[in-house]
């Protein structure tokens, strides 16, 4: 930490508290010209502390390492509505049953199957079998709710996605999944 | 009398171009919007859907210029756009029974 000066250390433990955070926001909390930001960002960029991920007209900023190597596949994940309230419900109920995600998302148990499988592939969330139930639970709990939580405030979905998720959804629903279970 | 029925086709000609801009514009949307949920998800069915947006809007360029030019407004131009909408309805028929993958 010794090689940052004062104003680059409190945008990375900003960026730490918050990430997924965009440069307008850095910039109301740091409360300095966009230009000195953008410059300490940089920096914290080329030192590979931070990472940055354009969705849509904003930059999004990461600290280095939180989801190990697969943090693109995983802001991907969260940019998708439904994606968003499954594991919003997760973390809320610990391990609710597919039924009970069915129900609270309300879209068909073939989409939500889906969700779940990509969730499960990105490795956000675990799969645990229960005599004929399966149960969905945060791979790693005691730190992805924190930052889940943090990411889905700060990271979220524009029109544009929302619209071509329901496209998606819209096909989805009209045809079953080959894992289509309770 | 006969210039109120001119006036007249040319309001319904007016309100036909302005259906089919709307028209047009809208399976452009939607191609796009099933680009980029393709792009994001990688699902296969969405190709499907793509692809029958994309020959909509085709189609409808298509017809747009059979109107236009009279050399285009021939029999095969009728075969090629009845084609077109047997291909758009397979295409859909495909993305729905296509599994998810």
């Amino acid at each position: 930490m010794d090689e940052l000066g004062n104003t680059a250390e409190r945008i990375l433990h900003f960026i730490q508290d918050n990430p997924g955070c965009h440069l307008r926001k850095i910039k109301e909390y740091m409360d300095v010209s966009m230009g000195t930001v953008q410059y300490h960002l940089e920096k914290l960029e080329k030192m590979q502390r931070v990472v940055s991920a354009r969705h849509g007209l904003y930059k999004h900023y990461f600290p280095v390492g939180i989801f190990h190597d697969n943090e693109k596949e995983i802001l991907q994940v969260l940019g998708q509505e439904t994606s968003r309230e499954i594991l919003m419900f997760i973390i809320e109920q610990q391990s609710p049953t597919q039924t009970e995600i069915v129900n609270r998302v309300g879209i068909s148990a073939a989409s939500v199957s889906w969700y779940l499988k990509r969730l499960i592939e990105s490795n956000l969330i675990d799969e645990i079998k229960e005599g004929r139930y399966k149960r969905y639970q945060l791979h790693d709990r005691k730190t992805s709710s924190r930052y889940i939580t943090m990411l889905i405030r700060n990271y979220y979905p524009n029109i544009w996605d929302r619209w071509s998720n329901r496209l998606v959804e819209t096909f989805l629903s009209l045809s079953r999944s080959d894992g289509d279970q309770v | 009398m006969f210039s109120g029925l001119l006036l007249q086709t040319e309001l319904f000609d007016g309100i036909e171009s302005a259906i089919q801009a709307a028209t047009g514009i809208l399976a452009i949307l939607l191609l796009a919007l099933s680009i980029s949920a393709y792009r994001r998800t990688g699902l296969k069915k969405i190709i499907y859907a793509a692809t029958a947006f994309a020959l909509f809007a085709i189609q409808l360029i298509f017809e747009s210029l059979e109107d236009t030019f009279e050399v285009l407004d021939t029999s095969y131009g009728s075969v090629i756009t009845s084609s077109m909408t047997l291909a758009i309805l397979v295409l859909f028929f495909l993305a729905i029974v296509q599994k998810n993958r």
